[in-house]
């Protein structure tokens, strides 16, 4: 059987051939399309994030700037001035509202008979108020009497005889320092009274 | 010829072109999405980046905002105490702490003895203090009663410390006359003010 072609031209399946490259021919499209479509959304995109970089960028700009002109006023001299003026301040305004009438009251309902007041000073130390006494008592005992009552308010702690002193009649002089929780009284109108703020560098 | 070498010949041109389209969209894919995909995801990060950078340089305006307002606040409340509180000059420091002390101490029924006046300079700071020691004679009533309008008066005045001189009695409570001398000061500013 003779199994040779002698056709110059022999037929082939062109269906098959045409559908292939039809086939190729789609795949390019379709990815001509998405690569053209990916190009347009990332350059939407990037140009969006771009913009709102610019704009950020700008606004960074900007506050830092608002920034640098706040500071100028508020440099830490410029604070630390303030600050020990208002501390200056406030010590002077603890002072001010001081009551003596308070503490009088206190000393009248603590001394005892054989105890008399001398002198009494406040001072304001490093936030804590202190009140030095001098009295002159008959004993050591009523001194220590005094000191007890003192204690016994619950307005007075740390307290302690500093100094003592036997004079020509028998009797004590002894200078007594106690730290003092003073009931700050409504401020008086128009007094000064009421602390100012704090500016803290 | 085979049939693959007839099938390009005879339609060569449409294969060409498939494959240049082919190519082409081959390198747009990598030589312009992908770079510009990498080019997007940096500037996303740049953009993330600068929004913290933002939201820092927003605190910090905030704070920077809160520091002056606080700055004016002190210097506004200093300046009223400086101003409205204080004697405003020497003058008026030396009424207050003399002529004034005098005549709160006479309206308190006590007797005026003595006192002594003098200004002394404040240690960095721009306040002068005016110190005066007044000496008075009276019940302990009295001396109670001129305290408390010291404490209640619009006057800037310290009591710093109160001395009671011996005699007969002078057991708080007694009404015996006794004699007391107070060291009071008053400050003002070192340039007067208003």
């Amino acid at each position: 059987m003779l199994r040779g072609n002698l056709s110059t031209r022999p037929f082939y399946n062109e269906r098959l051939v045409n559908a292939a490259i039809g086939a190729v021919a789609l795949v390019a499209l379709l990815l001509t399309a998405l690569n053209a479509t990916r190009i347009v959304s990332l350059s939407r995109e990037r140009a969006a994030v771009r913009a709102r970089l610019a704009s950020s960028r700008s606004e960074t700009a900007r506050l830092s700037g608002h920034v640098r002109t706040l500071q100028q006023g508020t440099d830490r001299a410029v604070l630390a001035r303030l600050a020990s003026a208002a501390h200056e301040a406030n010590e002077l305004i603890e002072r001010r509202t001081f009551s003596w009438t308070t503490l009088f009251t206190r000393l009248e309902k603590t001394m005892p008979l054989d105890v008399r007041l001398l002198s009494v000073s406040p001072r304001v130390d490093k936030d804590t108020l202190s009140v030095s006494m001098t009295v002159v008592a008959r004993s050591l005992d009523d001194v220590f009497t005094f000191i007890d009552a003192l204690a016994a308010t619950g307005a007075f702690y740390d307290i302690g005889p500093s100094e003592q002193t036997t004079n020509d009649d028998g009797t004590y002089t002894a200078l007594v320092e106690a730290s003092y929780l003073a009931a700050r009284p409504a401020p008086p109108a128009d007094s000064g009274a009421g602390s100012l703020s704090e500016a803290r560098p | 010829m085979r049939l693959w070498s007839r099938v390009y010949q005879e339609r060569r041109p449409v294969i060409v072109a498939l494959l240049v389209v082919l190519v082409a969209n081959l390198g747009v894919l990598l030589l312009v999405v992908w770079p510009l995909a990498s080019s997007l995801a940096s500037t996303q990060a740049e953009a993330l980046q600068e929004m913290a950078n933002l939201g820092l340089a927003r605190r910090l305006e905030a704070q920077a905002a809160q520091a002056a307002a606080r700055r004016r606040e002190v210097e506004g409340e200093l300046q009223h105490f400086y101003g409205q509180r204080l004697p405003r000059d020497s003058q008026t420091a030396t009424r207050t702490a003399t002529l004034w002390l005098q005549r709160a101490a006479r309206e308190a029924g006590l007797e005026f003895r003595n006192s002594r006046f003098d200004t002394k300079d404040v240690r960095e700071s721009h306040l002068l203090r005016a110190d005066s020691t007044v000496t008075l004679i009276g019940r302990y009533g009295d001396i109670r009663r001129f305290l408390t309008e010291v404490e209640a008066a619009k006057e800037f005045v310290i009591v710093d410390r109160v001395e009671l001189a011996q005699s007969d009695s002078t057991q708080p409570g007694t009404s015996d006359r006794i004699e007391i001398a107070l060291n009071v000061s008053t400050y003002f500013p070192d340039t007067p003010t208003r």
